[in-house]
């Protein structure tokens, strides 16, 4: 028995101008013949009453494309993706279903940046935070203030934003595929003094699909899905520092310490809206010191994470499964790793919710 | 954008001061009137008015556009660390942006958070001004 | 029974427009500010507006007089620059500052005079004992048609007063008389962003006539002499006019100046004479005897003899000072300015 992944895929984020949320999720699908060969469908998707006015976005989806399948939308601000994996995966471990789908999808550019700023901003708290001024950005250049002060250097953050353009480069699907270096982030844009443009995600619309089943694939193309666990921080303004990422640091050390994993080996994917974030957790798990040495690690998002790869914000946890899926499976964009787990790591907000899929070959 | 009446009436009191709930069980200080403790969960809860005074602890200088803040920008977003012993985000107003020091000391005023332009209701609650 | 001020407060923004640069940019000789005895204004920022800088200065002036929400049973708001045309200003300010629901609570509009008449009202009301103590708020973020000259004075600030017993206040509240006509000096119709004014009409037949029969009737009344004031404090549209009208009573010079403080901040409308007699109260002695005439177009005067007495001390220990708010400032450009007052056309969220 057991729950595992068994095929999916995802289209290029960009900006998708000519693709609405349903033909997003067609077209993420309608080449995926096990995509469609499920009971169950569930749709991840954070920001469709905001962008496209519409509610009940999953049966929409369902009846657009002919098929007749029970389906449920999950929301979970940025960590949806990882959210509707893991309600798929309690599906099938329940045996309430045998094969499901998860189908994360996202508009973000229906409206100029500063309305699709906005919008992101509501994944914080309306009442208490984004009323009184409080954005993303702001509360990620509060966190690298405190990382600096205590010792990072401003150039970490950089090295982190640059590794993320090295690795989208190759990878189909990623937004970013540009490289970029210390003397291309000179004249970059500032968001919240000091955070850049060049510390932040890339914002695009997409789509990307993931079948759970309870079968594993004869042949050696699926994962299983071995762990799953999910933290709640305390708001941002509560905690001691910003940048105590400690509802990450403690799925995530959970997680590894089950397995036995060191996550230098291990193919994982973190949550990097924000450079200071992932530099945060990392230095919370004692993985990286003030010299901040990405180069020990062997699988650290080779995708290009949320920086480079994108962020379409609904959709993004659902693109991370996929990407570490085919890591261990038949490879990504020409890049294989013998790594026997893959750990996905997704939040929401800075660090309000975190959630860890540990996946197995 | 189209502001809620019945929203804002309802939370004005954690706009219009600054309370802070105790937490009898933790011990633990919390910004924000609440019903329960954030970090033990306790229910056994007390609350203090904050006098508004304390201290910038870190800033930064925000010049991130979202709909409606242009007439705003840049503007100065910081923790604040009230005398209470309580942190809490906020914006700094009434100083260059420039002027900005961690360390100096701003009290709460009234300022408007958003108006519902040009039909609208106006959302009202506290920031921060130097002293 | 005896009833005066038990505490003041008052907030002028930080952000000053030089006259000069209002005068280089509209094509106004540059001796026009000088002319107008006006050197610069104060200018609000984006998000401020009467309700918050009203907010201000009543909570100073609570802090002032000592005492608590419980204890204020009256909140009038003059202003004409209120953020809602219907709704209370009022019921904002005392709903942020903790004051009790068994209240009076109104906006009172007589263009720069009403915070004048609220004062009257409270003086009413206490003596009477339907008050114990009431908040008086005179706020404005004065508006004035780019260009215009009122663009040189046209300004912000607030001040605000808590009246109660006489026993428990820094100055005493002697006698008191209004006197209102129906003058059409200075109007803004419904829906218009700026008012009009009928320009030199606004002069003689307006500001002089209503002060200096508002005083002379306060004279007639008390039996006292012009003579018989230390300071004397007139409604402040420029810095002329306030020497004018005390030349034309008699009164020197020297006796005005303490109370004046357009030629500094501008005209705060509703805020302007009544911001002069807070700095006043701030500098004069005990058995100081204040002369106080407010104007409103439309037009009245408000005639108030003030006597102060031993606490006043005390109480200017309690908050921060005018002198120091006055020089407590940034200068900014008048671009800055009309973002800041949002006199630039464009479209909202773009």
């Amino acid at each position: 028995m057991g729950v595992h992944i068994v095929g999916g895929s995802v289209i290029k984020i960009d900006r998708h101008f000519e693709l609405g949320y349903r033909d997003l999720a067609y077209r993420v699908i309608r080449d995926c013949s096990e995509c469609l060969d499920v009971d169950y469908v569930v749709i991840s998707s954070t920001l469709p009453e905001l962008s496209a006015h519409q509610v009940d976005l999953g049966t929409h989806i369902i009846q657009w494309i002919g098929r007749r399948v029970p389906v449920v939308r999950v929301e979970s601000g940025e960590s949806s993706g990882l959210a509707a994996v893991e309600l798929a995966a309690s599906l099938v471990e329940s045996g309430r279903v045998e094969k499901a789908l998860v189908l994360g999808v996202e508009k973000v550019t229906e409206y100029p940046t500063y309305t699709a700023n906005y919008l992101y901003t509501l994944t914080l708290d309306y009442e208490y935070e984004v009323l009184r001024g409080v954005t993303p950005p702001a509360y990620a250049s509060l966190a690298m203030k405190e990382l600096i002060k205590s010792g990072v250097r401003r150039e970490c953050f950089s090295n982190w934003a640059i590794k993320m353009h090295e690795n989208a480069a190759v990878v189909p699907h990623a937004m970013l595929k540009f490289k970029i270096s210390h003397d291309s982030l000179k004249d970059t844009q500032i968001l919240a003094d000091p955070l850049t443009l060049y510390d932040s995600f890339a914002f695009g619309d997409g789509a990307a699909a993931v079948v759970v089943s309870s079968t594993p694939n004869r042949s050696n193309s699926s994962v299983e899905i071995v762990y799953s666990n999910t933290e709640v921080g305390l708001p941002a303004y509560a905690r001691e520092k910003i940048s105590d990422l400690t509802a990450s640091a403690k799925a995530l050390k959970e997680s590894l310490e089950r397995f036995g994993l060191d996550l230098r080996k291990v193919v994982v994917e973190l949550h990097d809206s924000y450079t200071p974030y992932p530099i945060a957790i990392l230095r919370a798990l004692r993985y990286l010191d003030s010299e901040c040495d990405l180069s020990n690690f062997e699988c650290l998002n080779l995708s290009g994470g949320l920086k480079a790869r994108g962020h379409p914000i609904g959709a993004t946890g659902v693109y991370q499964v996929y990407e570490v899926f085919k890591l261990l499976t038949s490879g990504l964009g020409g890049k294989t790793t013998s790594s026997e787990y893959g750990i996905v790591h997704s939040m929401s907000g800075p660090d309000n919710l975190s959630r860890v899929l540990v996946l197995k070959r | 954008m189209k502001l809620s009446a019945p929203q804002f009436w309802r939370v004005k009191e954690n706009q219009y001061k600054l309370v802070i709930t105790i937490c009898k069980n933790c011990g633990r200080k919390t910004v924000f009137k609440r019903p329960i403790c954030p970090h033990c969960g306790s229910d056994g809860v007390e609350y203090i008015e904050s006098a508004g005074i304390g201290v910038v602890e870190e800033f930064t200088k925000v010049y991130y556009k979202r709909d409606s803040s242009e007439d705003r920008l840049p503007e100065v977003v910081g923790v604040v660390k009230l005398r209470e012993g309580v942190r809490v985000v906020g914006e700094i107003v009434g100083i260059r942006s420039d002027e900005v020091r961690e360390g100096m000391e701003v009290e709460a005023v009234l300022r408007k958070y958003v108006s519902d332009e040009p039909y609208g209701i106006i959302y009202y609650g506290l920031k921060f001004k130097p002293v | 029974m005896e009833v005066g001020i038990r505490g003041w407060g008052t907030y002028i923004p930080r952000f000053r427009l030089s006259a000069q640069e209002v005068a280089a940019l509209w094509g106004y000789d540059s001796k026009l500010p000088k002319a107008l005895g006006i050197i610069e204004k104060s200018v609000a920022e984006e998000d401020e507006d009467s309700v918050t800088m009203g907010w201000y200065a009543a909570k100073v002036a609570m802090q002032r007089a000592g005492i608590s929400g419980d204890e204020v049973d009256a909140v009038f708001f003059g202003t004409e620059s209120k953020p809602y045309a219907v709704k209370p200003s009022a019921t904002i300010i005392a709903d942020a500052l903790g004051i009790k629901k068994r209240k009076l609570a109104s906006d009172l509009e007589f263009a720069c005079r009403a915070a004048g008449e609220g004062v009257r009202i409270s003086v009413g009301l206490v003596k009477s004992g339907l008050a114990q103590n009431t908040l008086v708020i005179g706020s404005d973020t004065a508006q004035a048609n780019p260009g215009d000259l009122l663009d040189f004075t046209a300004s912000s600030g607030a001040v605000a007063f808590v009246v109660g017993p006489g026993s428990a206040s820094a100055a005493v509240v002697e006698a008191s008389v209004t006197y209102v006509t129906d003058t059409p000096d200075f109007w803004r119709r419904d829906r218009s962003p700026y008012p009009e004014h009928a320009e030199i009409f606004t002069g003689e037949p307006a500001y002089f006539h209503h002060i200096v029969s508002a005083v002379k009737l306060l004279l007639e009344e008390t039996g006292l002499k012009t003579g018989d004031f230390d300071y004397a404090i007139f409604h402040q549209p420029n810095g002329r006019f306030p020497l004018q009208v005390a030349r034309s009573l008699g009164i020197p010079q020297e006796k005005v100046l303490p109370g004046l403080v357009t030629p500094y901040i501008g005209n705060t409308y509703n805020a302007s004479a009544l911001l002069g007699l807070a700095k006043v109260l701030e500098e004069a002695r005990p058995g100081s005897r204040i002369l106080v005439a407010t104007f409103g177009s439309g037009a009245g005067s408000d005639a108030f003899s003030l006597v102060v007495r031993d606490s006043v001390f005390e109480l200017v220990k309690r908050g921060p000072r005018v002198v120091d708010i006055v020089n407590s400032k940034v200068q900014i450009s008048y671009g800055e300015y009309s973002k800041f007052r949002g006199l630039l056309l464009r479209n909202i969220g773009g």
